[in-house]
């Protein structure tokens, strides 16, 4: 996106690495993996039962019709986790390639499986699928009242590049 | 053209009132005035719907005022704006720090980012 | 809104065609302006980057013996200004002034909005990251940030 963006120097990492079982703080059961082109289907319905107030900077799309081609066009490259549970899909985590050699970083966590820890093993699951799959650099920009979501980056190793800006960006290095 | 303007009662919102107005007489626009209280605190609903109600009878056009009121009030106006097919939303343009420099707020933040329709930061 | 400014972009390195986004918000200043009586400057900045790089394309190519200096380099910008005008303005009836310059592109909208005293600013902010999310370029927070008037932005 942009080649002036600057990385942390020193690597954060090691982690682990999808498939996982992990049980959530509210008792359920959630399957950590890899997506596929199978899971397309199971993505759009996660999508399609997002609650639109909680959507952040224009995604998931607003408009019904436009999720099952954004989801298309995201899986089309990069890296997919996806939370699992009852066999509907309950998070997905993902690092699409920006083509100049990095990777911007999104996750959403459903509703209804939201504060049980979820997002964070996401998070940690979708590095460690990252480092199998020799990405390096990675950013993510979040909206700058979004506290609660760049405590959680922070913790995993991102740095703040760039705080001047009302689309805060923060980035970090793996391997 | 249907404006949807975010009034939500501080010096930054008496700008967007003024130059709203100024424009629908000079443009013709059909507005809506969308109000809500800064969740910080500061005017009540009822005082800046007297205030904005004040500005329209002085003024020729006629609008309408709708409340908002709702825990997060930016995302509500977004909503508004695509749900009621608006086709223009207008904020606040920022507001100025002690020394001078200037900062949008939170509210024109996420309309900027969230916003489906075009947005006229006034100033 | 006496005098506004929009800023066209072009979608390639050479100006050959605006952006869709450039389009739209011409349009859209132009139905405006035209509603209040108010006229437009349409600018286009090439940037020092996308004009060293034509440079030493040009100079390539020895037997085509082109010129190609600062000079060419903003009348060009000009008339990438003018024909997004041309195209998309041609209904409207709306006084267009085309300019083009040749550099540093948020320095030259102040310097623009400056010189032909300019009251609003018309720009195409918002645009979307791989992964889909609305981001804005450091040039557009800039503009939105420090122009001193109103300034509209699509979020297309």
């Amino acid at each position: 996106m942009n080649n002036a963006r600057e990385y942390p120097s020193t690597d954060a990492g090691p982690f682990p690495a999808p498939p996982a079982t992990i049980e959530d703080r509210a008792g359920r059961t959630v399957e950590l993996e890899l997506a596929t082109t199978e899971t397309l289907d199971g993505l759009v319905e996660m999508y399609d039962a997002f609650d639109p107030a909680q959507r952040a900077q224009g995604i998931p799309p607003s408009d019904p019709e436009r999720i099952k081609p954004w989801v298309a066009t995201i899986l089309d490259g990069g890296v997919h986790v996806i939370a699992r549970h009852d066999q509907s899909v309950s998070g997905h985590a993902m690092l699409v390639p920006d083509g100049g050699g990095a990777f911007e970083l999104a996750i959403f966590v459903l509703q209804s499986y939201q504060g049980a820890g979820i997002g964070r093993q996401l998070l940690e699951h979708l590095l460690g699928a990252g480092e199998a799959a020799s990405v390096e650099r990675i950013w993510l920009t979040v909206e700058r009242w979004n506290t609660p979501a760049m405590e959680l980056y922070r913790s995993v190793g991102f740095e703040t590049v760039r705080a001047d800006r009302f689309d805060l960006e923060m980035a970090m290095s793996i391997q | 053209m249907r404006v949807l303007v975010g009034i939500e009662g501080s010096d930054e919102s008496d700008v967007v009132l003024r130059n709203a107005i100024a424009r629908a007489e000079e443009a013709g626009d059909s507005l809506t005035f969308a109000i809500f209280a800064k969740p910080e605190g500061g005017q009540d609903l009822d005082t800046i719907e007297a205030i904005v109600s004040a500005a329209i009878e002085e003024s020729s056009i006629d609008a309408i005022i709708t409340r908002i009121d709702d825990r997060d009030p930016a995302s509500e106006l977004v909503a508004i704006a695509e749900r009621e097919g608006f086709e223009q939303l207008v904020v606040g343009g920022g507001r100025d720090t002690p020394l001078g420099k200037r900062y949008l707020g939170r509210i024109t933040e996420f309309v900027l980012l969230n916003a489906e329709v075009t947005v006229r930061l006034e100033r | 809104m006496k005098r506004a400014l929009v800023v066209v972009e072009a979608a390639d390195h050479v100006d050959v065609h605006p952006t869709e986004g450039s389009k739209e918000i011409t349009k859209l200043a132009g139905e405006l302006a035209a509603g209040v009586g108010a006229e437009l400057v349409i600018m286009h900045v090439t940037t020092e980057q996308d004009y060293q790089d034509r440079h030493r394309q040009l100079s390539s190519m020895e037997e085509l013996d082109v010129e190609y200096d600062v000079d060419t380099a903003a009348r060009g910008a000009r008339q990438f200004a003018a024909n997004v005008a041309n195209e998309v303005l041609a209904d409207i009836d709306v006084e267009v002034t085309p300019v083009g310059r040749l550099g540093e592109i948020t320095e030259k909208v102040y310097s623009v909005a400056e010189e032909f005293e300019c009251d609003h600013l018309f720009i195409t902010g918002r645009r979307r990251s791989p992964a889909g999310k609305a981001i804005f370029g450091d040039v557009a927070q800039s503009l939105i940030l420090n122009f001193e008037g109103p300034v509209t932005v699509t979020t297309a």
